[in-house]
């Protein structure tokens, strides 16, 4: 229950001291601030589709919050490559560059896109219209069955046949 | 004609579209009426006499009549859409605002699907009256008064047969119109039945499954589709019946005129060119007869819809502003009710005066925490609502800071309360948007602070996109747990002085109530705070309790103040005593028992 609470109600602004972050041979991230040393856990995008570079959420191995940095920019230029390589691996979605067919498929309920995508070419099946989000418009994010994040960094953008196949949902 | 003066105000801000409309709509009818003339000297003048350069140069003028007929209709038909989606912009927009402006009490008394059909359907058939049905029935005029005065002039005989069978044609009409209308409102409500009976099972559909009872749903869905195609086999049956005989009708007509007018031009007294003249006119004749007889019905459907529309939008708010309102721009918090009684409108079962709250006095400092108890419809909620001016009181004040609610700013006023319900009501929308929506120019950081407050933060982080995460229809993705968690972190960052807890964690797991008190604790600090809570226990702490019963104040003071006495209060922490003690008895009985390894069951 008590793991439930905010262990501290005062957020620690990371990037209002010397931050580093390293990465060592085992591939461990550590971080270090004002002297001290915290094995990191997972970082985290707190607006991961709004604002990719803002509000990074630093947690420790015990998950608890270490702190956050405001701007990944005001970190010294090695911490933020690092950091910048960690949040591209875990955040990693594969951006749709032409669609070539949508069909419904009876059996399962699914939509089924087949996409190519910056990855290749894939089939996405979608459970349904609800995991297709588009209230940024022009910029679209599909999530498939298995939870799997898709994007099309900019639907007008898109040759006309695609356009043209994705015109139902918009 | 009331409703359509009033229509006229929607009108006036497009006044020369709407002209331009109706000049485009009288070019074309007169347009349309120009190719039979045409015809009759194509066939009389070029055709008979052998004049190819006549023919030559009627064969272009046809061309040109119908190219800029074509064009004529193009634009009038895109100018007419444009000023329809004006209109009904205007109209949609202006019912949206007069309807969010008005008190809770309008709402109580009507349903939202009510209101709903008003803003879409009935403001759809104005905007269809305005824009499609006055022009033409301007065109169905126009159409009638001139081809009766080219038919006359050309022939009195025979536009006198050619007319023969409108008056039939007219009574058919009529007699269609009054079946229909039956017809077609059993559709609409079959149709309307099946849309309510669907709401009310998919937001119900955990309890149909919970007691299996989904063949029984599915039998009675069947029974309103039945109900659907039967009306609609209905329809179908009327439409076969007089759509067929009402086209066979003017084709009598023009059957009579091709033996009469046939006979003329073999006598010699009528050439081929008028007879096929007086033909033409007369398949564009009849459409008009039939749509003018419909006008009587589009006129009452129109006044139906625009009475309903503007019922609401002269309904006026009963909570009234005075135009020289004090804006309080800073709340020290004090809260005092003088007097107070209310009641809600034609509400008769409380007692004979039909009071719900009755003669309440009650003084609360600032940053004093109050907590509201009593049995379920003593008056808790009814008090608190009045704290935000949802009603306003029958008679007596509420005064904050010393000023009669009713001479504040009511906007000011609801900025210094924040409100926290029992079921918190999320938007389909981001997390960081329903926080943001206390307060939309929150800076992220805020945003992020005030969910730390609230305990959210952290499950937050654990979603799959943080802050980005959409909640679903009405937050339905999260927990209670977590729904309420950021109702909280919203009441925070709007920052009020004044706050409202009205049963905040009453629905929620013991765990989730847990972490929901230590984030109100936080939230309490330095507001006047009114909690309403049936478990005692979270209302421990308070400055002060009410008591609250059949809308009167029995008892006030501290818990222990209260437990002195042998009142309401005291038996109410007696019982819920009581049932949490047999709740730990049977827990430890139950350990016991295990311990044992018996098996009383």
């Amino acid at each position: 229950m008590v793991e439930d609470l905010e262990p501290d109600l005062e957020i620690r602004w990371l990037d209002e001291c010397d931050v580093r972050i390293e990465r060592d041979a085992d591939g461990q991230l550590w971080l270090s601030c004002d002297g001290q040393v915290v094995k990191i856990g997972r970082v985290v995008r707190l607006f991961p589709l709004t604002d990719k570079s803002h509000y990074i959420s630093i947690i420790d191995s015990e998950g608890n919050e270490i702190g956050i940095i405001r701007d990944i920019q005001s970190i010294e230029p090695t911490s933020r490559a690092i950091l910048w390589e960690e949040l591209e691996r875990i955040y990693f979605m594969p951006k749709i560059t032409r669609v070539y067919s949508i069909r419904h498929d009876q059996s399962s309920g699914c939509i089924v896109w087949d996409v190519e995508t910056d990855v290749g070419r894939k089939e996405l099946r979608i459970a349904s219209v609800d995991h297709i989000y588009k209230a940024r418009y022009p910029r679209i994010f599909v999530v498939d069955e298995e939870g799997r994040r898709y994007e099309i960094p900019n639907c007008d953008a898109l040759d006309h046949r695609s356009r043209r196949l994705l015109a139902r949902y918009f | 004609m009331p409703f359509v003066r009033r229509l006229g105000e929607f009108v006036r801000p497009y006044i020369w579209q709407m002209i331009l409309g109706f000049i485009l709509t009288v070019t074309l009818t007169w347009l349309s009426l120009i190719p039979p003339i045409l015809m009759r000297r194509l066939i009389d003048e070029a055709i008979m006499e052998r004049d190819r350069k006549l023919l030559l140069m009627l064969t272009l003028v046809l061309l040109g009549v119908y190219i800029v007929s074509t064009l004529v209709g193009m634009v009038k038909n895109y100018l007419m859409a444009w000023l329809g989606q004006k209109v009904l912009y205007d109209l949609r927009t202006r019912l949206y605002e007069h309807v969010a402006m008005l008190d809770i009490g309008f709402f109580e008394s009507r349903r939202s699907g009510q209101i709903m059909s008003r803003i879409t359907g009935d403001v759809a058939a104005l905007e269809h009256f305005i824009v499609h049905s006055i022009p033409h029935m301007l065109i169905d005029l126009i159409t009638l008064i001139g081809i009766a005065i080219v038919l006359f002039k050309t022939n009195l005989q025979l536009a006198l047969i050619a007319l023969f069978p409108a008056p039939l044609l007219i009574i058919m009409t009529v007699r269609y119109r009054q079946l229909a209308i039956v017809v077609y409102r059993r559709i609409w409500n079959v149709i309307a039945e099946m849309h309510s009976f669907l709401f009310e099972t998919l937001s119900g559909i955990k309890v149909i499954q919970c007691f299996n009872q989904e063949a029984r749903e599915i039998e009675r869905f069947k029974g309103r589709c039945h109900k659907i195609v039967c009306s609609n086999l209905d329809a179908a049956k009327l439409s076969t019946l007089f759509f067929p005989t009402m086209g066979f009708i003017s084709t009598l007509g023009l059957m009579l005129v091709w033996w009469f007018g046939g006979n003329r031009v073999l006598e010699g007294q009528l050439t081929i060119g008028t007879l096929t003249m007086f033909t033409m006119y007369l398949r564009q004749f009849y459409v008009p007869v039939q749509n003018l007889t419909y006008l009587n019905d589009v006129w009452q459907r129109t006044a139906a819809a625009a009475e309903r529309v503007f019922e609401i939008l002269d309904t006026k708010p009963e909570i009234s502003v005075p135009k020289e309102a004090i804006k309080l721009n800073d709340v020290e918090g004090e809260v005092v009710f003088e007097n107070v009684s209310f009641t809600y409108n034609g509400n008769k079962s409380q007692d004979n005066n039909g009071l719900v709250l009755k003669h309440i006095n009650l003084k609360v400092n600032p940053g004093e925490t109050i907590g509201i108890v009593g049995r379920s419809g003593s008056g808790k909620t009814t008090l608190t609502a009045l704290i935000a001016r949802f009603y306003d009181p029958k008679e007596g004040r509420i005064l904050i800071d010393g000023h009669d609610l009713r001479e504040l700013d009511l906007k000011k006023l609801r900025e210094k309360i924040g409100v926290v319900l029992q079921e918190p009501f999320l938007f389909h929308g981001t997390i960081w948007e329903n926080i943001a929506y206390s307060r939309p120019n929150a800076t992220m950081e805020e945003i992020i602070k005030a969910a730390k407050i609230a305990n959210a933060h952290k499950f937050i982080l654990d979603l799959p996109d943080a802050y980005d995460t959409y909640v679903g229809e009405r937050g339905t993705k999260l927990s209670g747990g977590e729904r309420q968690r950021i109702s909280i972190a919203r009441a925070i960052l709007r920052d009020p002085k004044i706050l409202i807890l009205d049963e905040a964690t009453s629905s929620v797991d013991s765990e989730s109530e847990y972490a929901i008190q230590k984030a109100l604790d936080r939230l309490l600090k330095g507001r006047t705070t009114f909690a309403i809570a049936h478990r005692l226990s979270t209302l421990r702490n308070a400055d002060k309790l009410v008591v609250l019963d059949n809308g009167e104040i029995v008892e006030m003071g501290t818990h222990e103040e209260l437990m002195q006495k042998d009142g309401i209060y005291k038996r109410l922490v007696q019982i819920q005593a009581l049932l949490s003690n047999s709740l730990i008895e049977e827990g430890d009985n139950g350990k016991g028992d295990n311990g044992n390894g018996k098996n009383q069951s």
